[in-house]
């Protein structure tokens, strides 16, 4: 279970340069729901999803995952809750594109104690393959499409087999047919008890979760419409 | 195992990548490399070299050399040594003992006391000649790199000491030694009379104990060993010792030019034929000196007029050659220590760029669980294995390298030593050189 607790983060702090992104942010997000975080561009959608994924810290407030404190959580604690309990997909899919879809894939396990390395090819193929692209295993990120890629970042995404996937703007460089068979693929991992958060800016992307939080100007609130 | 995964990933995009470029940095960086250890190799070469590798240059370049003074174009014909014995023999038996006039004197008492060891113990020596001696063996001072020195204490040595060969010495000052000490020196007593100091027109400017010449050459055969004299040079005397008793003829015509030069004369059995000679420079003990290039011809009619034959020829120092190759590396040599920086620098910019190139990967690392000492380790290890392949390729191809460019200069000689040397700075540098690139991947966040 995710709780936020009156989150601030503010960037450059007492500088002329400061910007408050996240105001006093509380949100709740209980294990095997698929939320969606809504807001225009620069409304701390992706800071609060930066949060969400320990990728950095907030200036205030508490942050517990599972019921621990991470504000307290020590870098190697955290290290660890990033390469188990959290899969990442981002707008630009965040792959390395001289590297084939496997090699893709099996960065993860490179950094997971829980897959030994003599598994991670064996891991990474099932991931590949629960997304539905076992075809493309060999082929270079870059030869991929749209499509292709944000379904080969969900696979590194889950090939860990976190709790949690973050997905920043997973549709958002893709065509509507596109997005709704990653949206898709999305629904059936959360089937599988995976707790989704989507960050959008596309209202029909958020339809398609079960819950929808609008962020404005750093503060949340749930949209009930 | 899995970092070495990762490793082996980054390495391998290094030289695969599908941006072209990259694997053209990769081999620039490999030239680079090769090349600034290539520079590095011949610097250490020349800055580590042996003793005994100098001597042999040293002894090389005092035979037969003339004039110090600029470079000009010589030839110089060597007689080899077994030959030059006899050849002295027969032609100098009075001035053989000049050849090692220079020494350093060792003393073991002072006014009866015994000394050990102490630096006063051993002073360089400057044997003096009386004027008859002068006279006698043609010393010409300023060819003998002649020690001219100042009085500053007590008095010099009187043409009476020099011609008797008293055991009387004038000391340098600044040394243990004062007016009145008595030294001890290979059972002889000799008593210093003055102190002098090198005179501002002397060649040499360290003080040195003057003796006269007849002590030192009776000091000679007693154990002063002498230093490698600088070459000494016999004025015409052929009234004296030297004079051959056979008249003297000289090869060519051409000779007749550099005769004001001759230090020596031949004393040669028969009258020679003319041969079409360069000019002579000069002619010392054991060496003839040619303006130009001698061809084989020449050298033959040369052997002819000695009585020898071409083989008795030692291995002469070639100037025409010699200039060529000095000036090369006079030029060359500094121009390629500043390719070498300027490579050095490149294969820098290349680690940093090979570091940069993977920061979008470093970041997914970090994303995904890698620490920032984790990404450092990646990196580091990428890098120096990267530098050691190259490493290893530069210390195969530098025996090679160092043998092709020894057919053209001699100097380039493959020393495992230097090379060891080398490698492990170059080693120890790029290892340096890779810590903030490592730490500048490490310091990256996982989101930008």
């Amino acid at each position: 279970m995710i709780e936020l607790k009156n989150i601030v983060k503010t960037y450059y702090p007492q500088k002329s340069t400061e910007v408050k992104a996240l105001k006093g942010v509380d949100l709740k997000i209980e294990k095997g729901e698929m939320v969606a975080i809504m807001g225009v561009s620069g409304s701390g959608k992706s800071t609060l999803l930066h949060i969400l994924g320990c990728l950095s810290k907030p200036t205030d407030g508490k942050y517990f995952l599972d019921g621990e404190d991470m504000n307290e959580a020590k870098r190697k604690q955290v290290y660890k809750i990033r390469n188990e309990k959290i899969g990442f997909i981002f707008q630009d899919y965040g792959l390395i594109e001289d590297k084939s879809v496997l090699e893709n894939v099996m960065y993860p396990l490179a950094f997971s104690k829980n897959v030994k390395f003599l598994k991670m090819k064996k891991t990474a193929q099932k991931a590949i393959a629960d997304v539905g692209i076992s075809e493309l295993a060999r082929k270079k990120a870059s030869k991929l499409s749209g499509g292709q890629k944000q379904r080969a970042a969900a696979a590194r995404a889950i090939v860990n087999d976190p709790d949690i996937i973050l997905a920043d703007e997973p549709t958002a460089a893709l065509d509507s047919k596109t997005a709704d068979e990653v949206m898709a693929l999305l629904k059936r991992l959360n089937e599988k008890g995976k707790t989704i958060i989507v960050v959008t800016h596309d209202k029909r992307i958020a339809d398609m979760c079960q819950k929808t939080y609008v962020i404005t100007d750093g503060c949340i609130k749930e949209d009930t419409q | 195992m899995k970092k070495l995964y990762i490793v082996k990933s980054l390495i391998k995009d290094w030289f695969t990548s599908q941006l072209p470029y990259t694997a053209a940095v990769m081999v620039v960086f490999i030239l680079s490399f090769i090349a600034m250890f290539f520079v590095a190799t011949k610097v250490a070469t020349e800055y580590l070299e042996d003793t005994s590798q100098e001597n042999i240059y040293y002894n090389e370049l005092a035979v037969g050399m003339g004039d110090e003074d600029g470079f000009y174009a010589e030839q110089v014909i060597i007689l080899n040594s077994e030959f030059y014995d006899e050849y002295l023999k027969l032609n100098l038996p009075s001035l053989t003992a000049n050849a090692k006039v220079q020494g350093v004197l060792q003393y073991t008492e002072k006014n009866g006391s015994k000394l050990e060891g102490t630096d006063a113990c051993v002073l360089a020596c400057f044997p003096v000649f009386s004027k008859e001696q002068q006279d006698r063996y043609g010393v010409v001072k300023h060819l003998l790199n002649y020690y001219d020195y100042e009085i500053t204490k007590g008095r010099d040595l009187t043409e009476e000491d020099l011609c008797s060969g008293s055991y009387k010495a004038v000391a340098p000052e600044g040394y243990a030694l004062d007016v009145g000490d008595v030294i001890s020196c290979f059972g002889h007593e000799i008593e210093i009379v003055g102190l002098n100091k090198p005179s501002p027109y002397s060649v040499r400017k360290n003080g040195h104990i003057v003796i006269p010449y007849g002590f030192a050459d009776e000091c000679m055969a007693d154990g002063i060993y002498g230093e490698d004299v600088f070459q000494y040079e016999i004025d015409e005397a052929y009234e004296y010792g030297a004079k051959p008793e056979n008249n003297v003829y000289v090869p060519t015509g051409s000779y007749i030019s550099g005769l004001t030069q001759v230090h020596m004369r031949l004393g040669l059995s028969e009258k020679p034929e003319l041969v079409s000679y360069p000019a002579f420079l000069e002619l010392t003990v054991n060496s003839f000196v040619f303006e130009e290039r001698v061809n084989e011809s020449q050298k033959e009619g040369l052997a002819k007029l000695l009585g020898i034959t071409v083989d008795d020829f030692g291995n002469g120092y070639d100037w025409f050659y010699h200039e060529v190759v000095e000036n090369f590396n006079g030029h060359v040599y500094k121009e390629c220590i500043i390719a070498g920086i300027f490579c050095a620098l490149n294969v820098l910019m290349i680690i940093m760029f090979l570091s940069s190139r993977n920061i979008k990967s470093y970041r997914i690392y970090r994303m995904y669980g890698c620490s920032g000492a984790g990404i450092f380790a990646i990196n580091f290890i990428s890098l120096m294995l990267v530098v050691l392949f190259t490493l290893v390729i530069s210390m195969l191809l530098c025996k090679p390298a160092m043998l092709l460019f020894s057919g053209i200069n001699d100097s380039y000689e493959f020393r495992p030593k230097c090379v060891l040397i080398t490698s492990a700075v170059l080693a120890g540098i790029s290892f340096a050189a890779c810590i903030p690139a490592a730490i500048s991947a490490a310091r990256k966040s996982p989101i930008d």
